[in-house]
């Protein structure tokens, strides 16, 4: 069993004086794996990755990263620290070039530093995505969604994250291109040595890359367990109840 | 024609860094400061008391600087908290304005000043003459916009500003810490500002009366230029300052207001998001 | 019997209020010259605020050319009396209404501006008008003032500024004001202007025009500036232009924070407020700037609504804790079987209501180069009740957006018995019969759920805006027969004990109860959801179901947009699956859930 580097204990969060959307979600990633978290719209799931990446403050529980509470941090101290975000519907800097969206990302002004850093990611990056290197004056607003993603996961690995969490990275994408994705998502586990938590709709693609999948049901787990023993019945359960 | 080149230009010339300022904190924190008049006048106001050598010019660039970040701390931060947003914003940044009138009229009075023009004498341009001031405030001027230019094109500190101020929740998501841009962007705001105020001082003269004028003007220009990007504030500045000349030159003296009226109900008709905003360029759907 | 005379009592007392105030305060200062003018200045103060308070504080207009239109009525008044030789009482009724035109004519061309262009518009058109005004001299004076003013006269006595007959003046017109402002205030108009405040598709989405709903707030506040215009003018004896300047409106907007935008004492608040501090800076004479630039930061950051908004929620919190203390409402029981509303307000409409039918056929809808909804064709009857699923981003909301005419359509038509809907106006879609709720609840947070109902309840009755501005006994029964319409289906949703507590205060399930109930009351044909189940409790979801199943039976056709597949499996007859803007499955609940198309999209096979 290696380290846990990332756990959520207890968490309940909540907008406004509404009822909460999550009631005491308590997951653990570990070291070097990725955790898969499915669910319909309106489960949670979005809130749960906010809440992690610092964007909400739980009402109860806590986040731990690397066994330190991080609960009410500020995003860009986490992102700092290794906890990085890739929010839903491939959001980057669209005004910004795709190098300059990786360069922003090496979190320094100093110039050689930022050097340094781009030059030491930039071959994982175009040997995952060669379409960046190609790309690398346009702006990202006038790439596709697809590109957008790329460069989304580019961006990340920029910034040396520890844990990486992507909010449905597959969401408004082809089904070639989140094949692209998650073929590179599994070569930068490969290569980085980082957990990941990640979000689906649809636990297609997702149960053959994860090892272990929690089911959201209504701000609650509904199922938890390795990926492999997900099957469509059970599935039907956690979703349906 | 000659005239009309250079009384626009050098109304460009003290409008584009008002301009600049208001398009960009309203950019980087959403909020259009109608303090801007009143910072304006304290820079032409305190240049003209504190010597109009390059001591008295630099010592007003700092004023501006730490007056754009008082606005900040004062007018936004504590509002915020509050969760005071938009219209409320505003209000408070007159709040700011009104209270910086009071010291200017504490510290240097509340009658008219000017500054000495940096280039004294006056240049004869095919048949008009005119001050040397006068174009060396539009030379200036130019210097500020490459400045800016330079600054937030070509800089990481820039592009984290652009940042910020496309998406400061994304930017965050970056690494980037939003409220320290903020302030960068106020202070920059503060220091444009008095640029501004300076220029209108050497070729006009200034006093605590002119500020609503002065805050309209840039108003006016920010939303003809779009409030998008430093190429819209010149442009808009450019408009107004031209729309302001012709009615001055070729229409009858005294009626700015109204020119500037028109054409920004003209553009407001036409554009309801302002003449250059381009949003096919880096926004698509 | 004692309990009615009671409240007769208290009517009577309330009406009596501002006479008597106003009567004691003429007593009281007609000794003092210094204290009647400052009366009779305050006075002239409130009238002005009060105008901006109708535009800004209930309709949200952030109108910064009031203080010219203010202007604009004491040089016209001065105008006709002294170059046309016109009698004060023929000049004041005529200034009103120029400058209730001129303010019309500023709302106008601005109807599609955000707040923040509008504010810098007017603000321009202030300037531009206070420049024209100075280059016709023989209006303005130009540059020097005008002195040339008389004064009116009344029953053979010449009413001067600053003495009390001309306070006694003043103080009519403040009372007229302020019956208005009270009449608007309880009105329909007066909750119009307020949802007004929150945009422009909630009054929309109860069949009112909002554009004409704001022309009606901007003549008012015109007419009123105006009149609070010929009255300074008359007041001062000299005017020039530097009366209206910039700083008459950072005074203006101070006096309306102050007070409280948005309540009906704000601005006599605000106005004793300003009168007093600027008493003070006065004592320290060039404070004027410091006192209110302090006072503008302060009272933005900390106070919500002013000095009437802090005693308004005083006021509620006590009235809250009386009542809990008086009743503990029983809670919802978890477990307990839903509460089946029962509809009384529909109970006519069941039997002799036509069977209509909604026809979508082949609709699209591009943004950019995304295609959101993709040729889709549905039908669906009243009585149906249709669940409308897919994943996100499959177009569901588009649909329903294109349907209510929310977002451009690129072909397609959508048809209500066989006419065409599309391009209609949201207002006149309302109309028809065909009414949505929206995916974050579109209630106005500052009205009490009572009233957010009677939003569409008030669109009963038959009084138009003039009567309900005055407030007419045709427009007092419209508003009785309103308010008793909304209580009932309050009450027939259940949720009649929240009737008088703030909307924006209530938990998004009563929220969209309240939503559903404000098209209830238009009685339509069909209803379109817009995720009602999101952010519920399971138990609050059941009750959803139940409410909808109710619908049903009185006729009325629900399309149910919502990811919960249990309540859409309990709500509907049948279901349409969307997948990335196409129709891939539709039929019964059950055999749909059942295809493996559908499945794959929502859930994907796992392995």
């Amino acid at each position: 069993m290696s380290a846990t580097v990332l756990e959520v204990r207890d968490v309940t969060v909540g907008y406004g004086k509404n009822e909460p959307v999550l009631h005491d979600i308590s997951i653990v990633l570990a070291q070097g794996t990725i955790l898969g978290v499915v669910g319909m719209n309106g489960a949670g799931k979005s809130t749960l990755m906010r809440t992690v990446a610092g964007m909400l403050t739980p009402r109860a529980g806590e986040v731990l990263f690397e066994g330190r509470r991080i609960n009410g941090r500020h995003t860009a101290e986490l992102a700092r620290r290794g906890v990085v975000l890739l929010p839903e519907g491939h959001r980057v800097l669209r005004p910004l070039t795709v190098r300059e969206n990786l360069r922003i990302a090496t979190m320094s002004l100093a110039p050689r530093k930022v050097r340094k850093r781009v030059s030491e990611a930039e071959g994982l990056i175009y040997e995952l995505f060669p379409i960046l290197e190609r790309r690398s004056s346009q702006l990202a607003g006038l790439m596709s969604g697809g590109e957008q993603q790329m460069l989304s996961i580019a961006r990340a690995i920029m910034q040396r994250p520890k844990v990486l969490l992507l909010d449905e990275p597959s969401l408004g994408l082809a089904p070639r291109v989140i094949g692209e994705i998650y073929a590179a998502l599994g070569r930068l586990r490969e290569t980085a040595d980082l957990a990941m938590l990640i979000v689906e709709q649809n636990s297609d693609r997702l149960a053959a890359h994860c090892e272990e999948l929690v089911v959201l049901r209504d701000g609650k787990v509904s199922w938890v367990g390795p990926s492999r023993e997900l099957n469509a019945d059970r599935l039907h359960a956690a979703y349906f109840g | 024609m000659v005239a009309f080149l250079v009384t626009a230009l050098s109304v460009a010339a003290v409008l584009t860094p008002i301009v600049a300022s208001v398009s960009l904190v309203y950019r980087v924190s959403g909020v259009v400061n109608f303090g801007g008049g009143f910072i304006a006048v304290f820079g032409g106001i305190a240049c003209a008391h504190w010597g109009s050598g390059w001591a008295g010019a630099v010592l007003t660039l700092v004023a501006g600087a730490v007056i754009g970040a008082l606005c900040y701390f004062i007018a936004i931060v504590p509002a915020r908290a509050f969760g005071v947003r938009g219209i409320g914003l505003t209000l408070s940044t007159l709040g700011f304005g009104l209270l910086l009138t009071f010291v200017t009229r504490t510290w240097f009075g509340g009658t008219a000043f000017t500054v000495r023009p940096w280039l004294a004498g006056s240049v004869d341009l095919a048949g008009f003459q005119t001050s040397q001031q006068r174009l060396l405030i539009i030379g200036l001027a130019i210097v500020v916009v490459l400045v800016l230019f330079a600054v937030f094109d070509w800089t990481l500190v820039g592009r984290r500003l652009s940042a910020v101020s496309y998406d400061a929740e994304l930017a965050s998501v970056y690494g980037i810490r939003g409220g320290r841009y903020q302030l960068l962007a106020w202070v920059v705001s503060g220091v444009c500002l008095v640029i501004g105020g300076m220029f209108e001082a050497t070729i006009a003269s200034v006093d605590v009366e002119v500020a609503p004028r002065l805050l309209v003007l840039s108003l006016v220009g920010a939303v003809i230029g779009g409030l998008t990007n430093l190429t819209g504030a010149i442009g808009g500045a450019l408009v107004a300052a031209v729309a302001t000349t012709i009615s001055d030159q070729f229409v009858a003296t005294g009626f700015q207001m109204t020119a500037l009226l028109i054409v920004l109900s003209v553009v407001l008709l036409v554009r309801p998001n302002g003449l250059f905003s381009f949003r096919g360029t880096a926004e698509r759907l | 019997m004692n309990l009615l005379t009671n409240q007769a009592t208290r009517v009577v007392v309330r009406n009596l209020v501002a006479p008597v105030v106003l009567v004691l305060i003429g007593l009281a200062c007609s000794g003092d010259g210094y204290l009647i003018h400052l009366a009779t200045a305050a006075g002239v103060a409130y009238i002005l605020t009060a105008a901006f308070n109708l535009v800004y504080g209930y309709a949200g207009i952030f109108n910064l050319a009031m203080v010219m239109i203010y202007g604009t009525g004491a040089f016209t008044s001065v105008y006709l009396e002294s170059q046309l030789g016109w009698s004060f009482w023929l000049a004041l009724p005529v200034s009103v209404v120029v400058t209730a035109v001129v303010s019309i004519l500023v709302a106008l061309p601005t109807r599609r501006l955000s707040e923040l262009f509008f504010a810098i518009q007017t603000l321009t058109f202030a300037l531009a008008l206070a420049e024209i005004l100075l280059h016709w001299t023989a209006f303005s004076g130009g540059t020097t003032a005008l002195y040339d003013i008389t004064s009116p006269t009344f029953a053979g006595q010449e009413l001067i500024g600053g003495y009390p007959g001309y306070y006694w003046l003043v103080a009519v017109l403040v009372l007229v004001v302020f019956e208005i402002m009270r009449r608007i205030h309880r009105s329909a108009m007066g909750r119009k202007l307020t949802a007004l405040r929150e945009g422009p598709r909630v009054l929309a989405a109860v069949g009112v025009s909002p554009s004409a709903t704001r022309l009606v707030a901007f003549g008012i506040s015109g007419l009123c500036a105006g009149m609070a215009g010929v009255l300074y003018a008359h007041f001062q004896l000299v005017i020039d232009l530097g009366s209206f300047s910039f700083d008459s409106l950072v005074t203006l907007l101070l006096a309306m924070i102050l007070g409280g935008a948005g309540y009906l004492y704000g601005p006599v608040v605000g106005v004793l407020a300003v009168v007093a501090m600027s008493e003070v800076s006065l004592a320290t004479s060039g404070a004027q700037d410091l006192v209110t630039g302090l006072g503008i930061l302060v009272l933005v950051a900390f106070t919500r609504g002013g000095i009437a908004g802090a005693i308004d929620r005083g006021v509620r919190a006590l009235v809250r804790r009386r009542a809990r203390a008086d009743a503990e409402l029983p809670a919802a029981e978890e477990g307990a079987p839903p509460v089946v509303p029962e509809l009384r307000v529909l109970a006519e409409r069941r039997a002799d209501a036509q069977p209509r039918r909604m026809e979508v056929t082949s609709l699209t809808v591009r943004f950019g180069g995304n295609t959101a909804v993709d040729d889709v064709s549905l039908s669906f009857a009243t009585g149906e009740v249709i669940g409308l699923i897919g994943p996100n981003g499959a177009g569901k909301t588009t649909l329903l957006n294109a349907i209510t005419g929310d977002v451009p359509v690129v072909a397609g038509g959508v048809r209500l018995d066989g006419d065409e809907i599309l391009g209609k106006r949201p207002q006149d879609i309302v109309r028809m019969g065909l009414g949505r709720t929206f995916q974050s609840p579109r209630i106005i947070p500052d009205l009490t759920v009572l009233q957010n109902v009677m939003l569409a309840s008030d669109e009963l009755g038959k009084a138009g805006w003039l009567r309900q501005v005055l407030q007419t006994p045709a427009a007092v029964r419209d508003d009785r027969v309103s308010r008793s319409t909304a209580r009932q289906v309050l009450a027939d949703l259940a949720i009649a004990s929240r009737a008088d507590q703030l909307a924006g205060d209530q938990p998004y399930g009563i929220q969209r109860l309240v939503e559903i109930a404000r098209n209830l009351v238009l009685g339509p044909a069909f209803l379109l959801l817009d995720e009602p189940g999101a952010g519920l409790t399971e138990f609050e979801r059941e009750e959803v179901a139940a409410t909808i199943r109710t619908l049903s039976t009185h006729e009325i056709g629900v399309v149910l947009v919502d990811h919960n597949l249990p309540l859409i499996r309990a709500a509907c007859d049948r279901v349409y699956v969307l997948d990335t803007g196409r129709l891939i499955a539709d039929g019964p609940p059950e055999a749909v859930f059942a295809e493996s198309n559908v499945i794959s999209a929502y859930l994907g096979v796992p392995g």
